[in-house]
This record gives structure tokens, sequence and C-alpha cells, in this order.
């Protein structure tokens, strides 16, 4: 009797999740389709997608004059098309990497903004802007130091859980001591600097996806690619590690080598996108929170769908950025913020409330 | 291996070269002689009114290469900008974007024709007293926040950006912009740093067809900081007035390699803070107090003090701007303070493509007795009548410097 309620219960939950995973599909695809057709320059719906035929196809389609005139082609393919798929990408990569912070080091607050990877890389780009010193040169010198910052933080907070025994404490707390070290290096670079650059680190740090292009995109896809089918593999280590490190370790889970890969792995893929977009807040500290208070706890449903989430919440967040204010583009971090946050705290209500 | 990729990379480029060639050079060996473009404009006339057969160059081609023989002498035009990138040009430009807006002035300065101007930046239509005829001009934004839809979609044939600030911003505004339309010539150029701004006045003359507007700009120019330079240069060094410069910050002041340090020294000062090692260095009131200047410059116009330029006409705020710095602590015992040597200026004459006439007052508040004759408002007033082509009139409106 208890196992066949058990079994309901469960096959109640899978079907939930395939419900749940499903809508999200559909509504990114729909979200997509919307934004590809939004922006300042002069072009209708019928247009966008147009011009998005005349790229696949320049010999099929006859544009007319006036989209000739506009480069109209020119808009959708060079600009806004690799922009709506860096945003698919970008939140589902950062989303995912907040899951898995948070279910190695078991705590609800574990992100790369909490963790000091994202202040880290901000200090990296910083550097770069100010001093105009770096490891790469020309275009890269910005995104190649925060890059290498985020990843030395990483690797930082890595070796002194390593020292100190690899609690999520000790890591949660090396990451906060490491997020102000960097936030003070910021902060007095921008003392020293001229406006004009403090300007641009300022911009740097809200998070845009203004920067992003094809390479880019291509780059970014790789890393997510590569990153997500190890991670659903091991998602059941995650289940256990979220049981505790003795229970992981009980059920045969390897726990320190295990939390090095998973936290080396969010490290990696937070990296490679924050390097490109500067900061954008909170989708890898809300996305996998309001999946799981969807859908629960099990790593090898939460991981796609936060990803999925963080997916809908950054292209939902850039399409109203570009059209909020007509002409001019707020910076996608601090819609994200605006977007997420109310939603994330009423679910949080909502749930407080049942 | 590099150097086969070198080699493509310059074999490339020649077949770039050859592709665009000068309009209506029928040998096309390179040069638009008078005879060829002659040959073609009665070629075009014969055809649209003579009904001709013989093929007429498209009239857009006739008018590029009328320019052409007339500006570059018929020949290709190779220039190099600020940033040090060369740029060879076959046509004139005719839709330019600039998101640099000190550029717009100089080439306000220059005398081109407002249509040929297709973008500008957001600052220009945020100050429609200063940049009366390019209000209904398409928005391009900011320099870090690029409306790049806005921008691709004017179809410009030049972008002209800044080459010493927001150097990584405007990189990826390149970039981006010709991953979208990648025939739009990109140019760098500051005008507002006065060690290249003659240079870059004359280049911007040749390219756009404006060298005698250029040259008698530049005598403009060259006889308001020559003016100041003769006199300044027979003062020793050791006689230079100390100067203590702060900008719109409390105590943010200018150090070595500065831009305001460069134009105290133009004007025959000495910063107090030269030597500082920090571009734009906060300093400590104690620190001022005890190198105890002659000279206070204050300059307002931004932050917190966003008062006074083109649109102000109300000198209340400068006055109070002048009374709190006498009021902070111990100061009234500075020597300019005591002296009454404290002077607020604006940011738009000193900062940017104006800064020669800041430098004017500078100078004149510096050396009261050597500079008598020196009249920087008539200087600004011609500036804007005769350069700017502003009916705007000092008299009547406007706060830059305080005490006047």
């Amino acid at each position: 009797m208890m196992t066949d309620t058990g079994r309901q219960e469960y096959a109640r939950l899978t079907e939930k999740r395939a419900l749940f995973i499903t809508a999200l599909i559909v509504i990114l695809i729909a979200l997509a389709g919307v934004a590809v057709t939004l922006g300042s320059a002069d072009l209708s719906v019928a247009d966008s997608y147009l011009a998005i035929f005349a790229g696949l196809f320049p010999d099929a389609v006859d544009l007319p004059d006036r989209m000739v005139e506009s480069n109209a082609v020119g808009i959708i393919w060079g600009w806004r098309l690799h922009r709506v798929l860096f945003a698919v990408v970008a939140g589902f990569g950062l989303a995912i990497a907040g899951s898995v912070m948070q279910g190695v080091l078991r705590n609800p607050l574990a992100s790369p903004f909490t963790l000091g990877i994202a202040s880290a890389a901000s200090c990296g780009a910083s550097i770069a802007i100010i001093l105009g010193a770096g490891v790469l040169s020309g275009s890269l010198l910005v995104i190649g130091n925060a890059f290498l910052f985020a990843m030395l933080a990483a690797a930082a907070i890595y070796g002194m859980a390593r020292l100190r025994g690899m609690g999520s404490e000790t890591m949660i707390l090396a990451g906060i001591a490491l997020m102000y070290l960097f936030s003070a290096v910021t902060s007095l670079l921008q003392y020293l600097g001229t406006a004009a650059k403090v300007q641009e680190v300022v911009f740097w740090m809200f998070g845009s996806l203004d920067k992003s292009s094809w390479p880019k995109l291509g780059i970014v896809t790789v890393v997510v690619a590569a990153v997500v089918p190890l991670l659903l593999w091991r998602a059941w280590d995650l289940n256990a590690l979220a049981e505790g490190d003795e229970t992981a370790a009980s059920l045969g889970v390897p726990v320190e080598r295990s939390m090095a890969g998973f936290m080396l792995a969010a490290s990696l893929v937070t990296a490679v996108i924050i390097c490109f977009t500067g900061t954008i807040g909170f989708i890898g500290l809300v996305a996998p929170h309001i999946t799981r208070m969807v859908i629960g706890t099990d790593h090898r449903t939460l991981i796609p769908a936060s990803g999925l989430v963080g997916a809908v919440l950054l292209l939902g967040a850039d399409c109203l950025a570009r059209t909020l204010i007509p002409g001019a583009i707020i910076p996608v971090g601090i819609m994200t913020a605006f977007l997420g946050i109310p939603f994330f705290l009423y679910l949080f209500m909502r749930r407080r409330d049942a | 291996m590099t150097r086969r990729l070198l080699l493509l990379a310059c074999s490339l480029c020649l077949m770039a070269g050859m592709a665009a060639a000068v309009p209506c050079d029928g040998d096309g060996d390179g040069t638009l002689t008078a005879p060829e473009l002659a040959t073609a404009i009665l070629d075009s006339l014969d055809a649209r009114f003579m009904g001709g057969t013989v093929e007429a160059p498209p009239s857009a081609d006739l008018q590029d290469a009328a320019f052409v023989h007339t500006h570059w002498d018929g020949r290709a035009l190779t220039i190099t900008d600020t940033s040090g990138r060369t740029t060879t040009l076959t046509r004139p430009l005719r839709r330019i974007a600039l998101f640099n807006s000190d550029t717009l002035d100089m080439l306000r300065s220059l005398g081109l024709e407002p249509d040929r101007v297709v973008g500008v930046s957001k600052y220009v239509l945020e100050d429609p007293v200063f940049y009366p005829e390019y209000q209904g001009t398409a928005n391009l934004g900011s320099t870090w926040s690029p409306d790049y839809e806005k921008a691709a979609g004017i179809r410009p044939d030049a972008v002209i950006l800044y080459a010493s600030i927001s150097e990584s911003s405007c990189a990826d505004i390149e970039k981006t912009l010709s991953a979208i339309d990648p025939e739009i010539h990109f140019f760098r150029f500051d005008s507002y740093r006065p060690a290249v701004y003659a240079d870059e006045a004359r280049t911007l003359g040749l390219l756009l067809g404006k060298k005698e507007e250029a040259e008698r700009f530049l005598t403009f120019y060259e006889n308001a900081t020559g003016t100041v330079a003769e006199v300044v240069d027979a003062v020793p060094v050791k006689d230079r007035v100390p100067v203590y410069l702060e900008s719109w910050n409390d105590y943010k002041s200018a150090g070595k390699g500065s831009g305001y340090d460069e134009k105290i020294q133009l004007a025959g000062g000495r910063n107090i803070f030269g030597e500082n090692p920090v571009e734009y260095p906060v300093v400590d009131p104690e620190a001022v107090i005890s190198r105890n200047p002659d000279v206070i410059i204050k300059i307002v116009g931004a932050g917190e003090t966003a008062f006074g330029g083109y649109s102000d006409d109300d000198r209340s705020s400068f006055e109070q701007v002048l009374r709190a710095i006498g009021d902070r602590p111990v100061w009234n015992q500075i020597k300019a303070v005591r002296d009454g040597r404290v002077h607020i200026i604006h940011t738009d004459v000193i900062g940017g493509p104006d800064y020669f006439i800041g430098t004017a007052y500078l100078a004149k508040w510096f050396y009261p007795d050597l500079f008598g004759d020196l009249d920087p408002r008539a200087i600004h007033q011609q500036y804007l009548e005769e350069f700017q082509r502003l009916d705007y009139d000092l008299d009547e409106h406007g706060t830059f410097v305080y005490p006047a």
C-alpha cells in the first residue's frame, strides 16, 4: 500500500516535471520568435523573418528595395540573431552553473556572485580597461583578463578549501572573502581612473549582451554543450552530495573529487559566459530556486530545467531591455534583476504561505 | 606559416584596393584626369538629353568623380587617423556617423554641411542649444551603450570614434558594426587633445574636401594659441605661477600627463600636483594648503556641478561654488583665496575642442599684467559665430567663467 502511494506520487511528480520542461521549451521558442522581431531598426515582424530567410537562401528570396537600403539582412544576421541565441545559451549556462554550485555546497546562497567569481571577473576587466594591462592584447584584452581572473578565483577557493578541508562553509566563506578583496581592487582602480574609463568599467559591470557575436556564441555554446552532458551523467552524485558528505561517501561517491569536479565545471561555464557579457546578476541564484520550488530537488531534472528557466529569464530580460526605452538598451544585467527578483520573491512568499 | 598568411593578407588587400577604383577613371590608371572627367560628364549629358547611346556613368559616380577630381587631385586618398590606421578612399564620404561629439564640433569648424552627418551620439541630441541643426539626426546612443541597429540602419559610409578614450568600447563598436556592414570605414579622432588638434583638423579637412576651410580655421586657432604661447615661453620656469586645479568633484585634481595638467602648462602655470603619478588624483586638502597656490581653478559643468554652459544664463551657482571654496576650513589662508584669485570655468570651454578658449582665460588669470590685451571672450564669440556657425550672443547668454 505504502509503495503504491509512493509510486503514484513519483509518477505524478515525473509528469509534473515533464510538463514543466515542455512548457519551458515552448515558452523559450515563442520568446525567441518574438525576440528576433524586436529592435530599434525599422523592421516589421514580416520583414524580420524575410531577412532571416534572405540570409539563409540569398537566391530564393526577393528582398524589397527598402530592406536592401536599410541593410535588414545585415542587421538581423550580424546583430539580432546571435544576440538572441547568446541570451538563450548564456542564461542556460549561468543557471546550470548556479544549480550545480548550490547542490554541491548545499547552500541556497551559493552562486557565481557569492563565490567571488563574478567580482573577480569584474576586477580583471577593470585592470584591462583602466590600466590597459592584461594577458592578451587588442580586443581580447578585457575578455582574457575577465576569464583569467574568474578562473583564478575559482582555483583560489578550491585551494583554500583543500587546505582547510573541503567543507561547504569553508568554500562559501572563502568565496565571500575573495569577493570583498576583488571588489576592493576594482574600487581602488575606479578611484584612480579617469571619468571615461570608470564609465567603461561601470558599463562592463552592468552586464550586457551588446558584445555578442557569432564566434563568441560559438565558444560559449561549445563549452556549455560539453559540460551539460557531463553534469547530467553525474547528476546522481549531486543528489547524493546534497544529502551530506557522509551519506554521499557511504553511497560510494568520491566526495572531495566530485565536489572539485563539479565546482570546476560550474566555474568554467560561468567564467566563459561572463567574460563576454560582464556580470549578469541573479540568473545563477534565482533560476535554480524557481525551478526547485516547482519540481523539487532531483538534480537529474533540476539541472536541465533550471537551465531552461535561466534561458527564458535572460532572453525575456533582454527583450524588455531592448524595448522598454525606444532607441536605448538598458543593460540586461539590470533587467534580469528587475524581472527575476520579484518573481522569485512571489514564489518564495507563496510557498511559505502554503 | 606566418609569412604565408601575411602574404595572403597582403594580396587580399591589394585585390581590395584594385576592386575599389576611382569612379570614371576611364583608362584605369588610378588617376582621374580632367579629360576623363569631361568625357564622363559629356557622355552622361549626351545619354540624358541628346539620346546618345554611349554607356554613361550613373550620376552618383559622376558626383563622386567630380569631388575626387576637385579635392583629391583625381587620385585615391590615403589618410592616417590618430590611432595610426591608414585608410584609402576612392569616393568622398557622404554619410558620416559620429559617436565622437568633439569631432562633430571640429567638423563644424571646417564648415561641413550638416546633411552629410547621418547619425550622432545621444549627448548631441541632449544639447539643442549648442547643436540646433542636428536635433533631427539619428540617435546612435553612446560609446558605452551604442544602438547598433540604428547605427547600421542609417547606412553610414564612415563611423568616427574616439582614438584615446574608451578604447575597448570603441573597439567593440567597430567589430560589431563591421560584422553587420563590412563596407563601413572607421576613423579614430579625438579633437580635444592639444597635441593632435591641428593635425586632426588638417586630416579631416582633406578627407572631407574642406582643405581651405581647415586652413582658415587653423589660422584662427593658431593665432589664439600662439599669442598665449609666445608670452608664456618668455616666462622663466622658476617664475611660473603655482596653480591648484580642481575638477567638478571636490579635491579631485589633475596629475602628471593629464589633459588639465597639459592645459595649465600651455597657459604658463605650474600645476602644484603636476608630479603626481595618478592622472586624476583625489588630493588631501592639507596638501593644497601647504603648497599654497597663487591661483585656484575650479572646473564645473558635470557631476554635482552640472550647471552653466550654453543653456544656463544664471551665475548664482558659480557664485556659490566660489564661496564654498573660500569657506573650506583654513583655506582662507591660501594665497589664492586671500588675493581673490579663485576662478571658476565651465568644462565646455576647457575640456573639449574649444579648449583654446579656456587656456586663453587661464593665461589671463595667471598673468593679468602680461595679457592685458588678450580677450578670451572675443575669441569665444568669434569661434561661435564664424566657425561653429551659431547665432549665439555671449553678452546675453551662457555662463562660462566666474568672476567674469
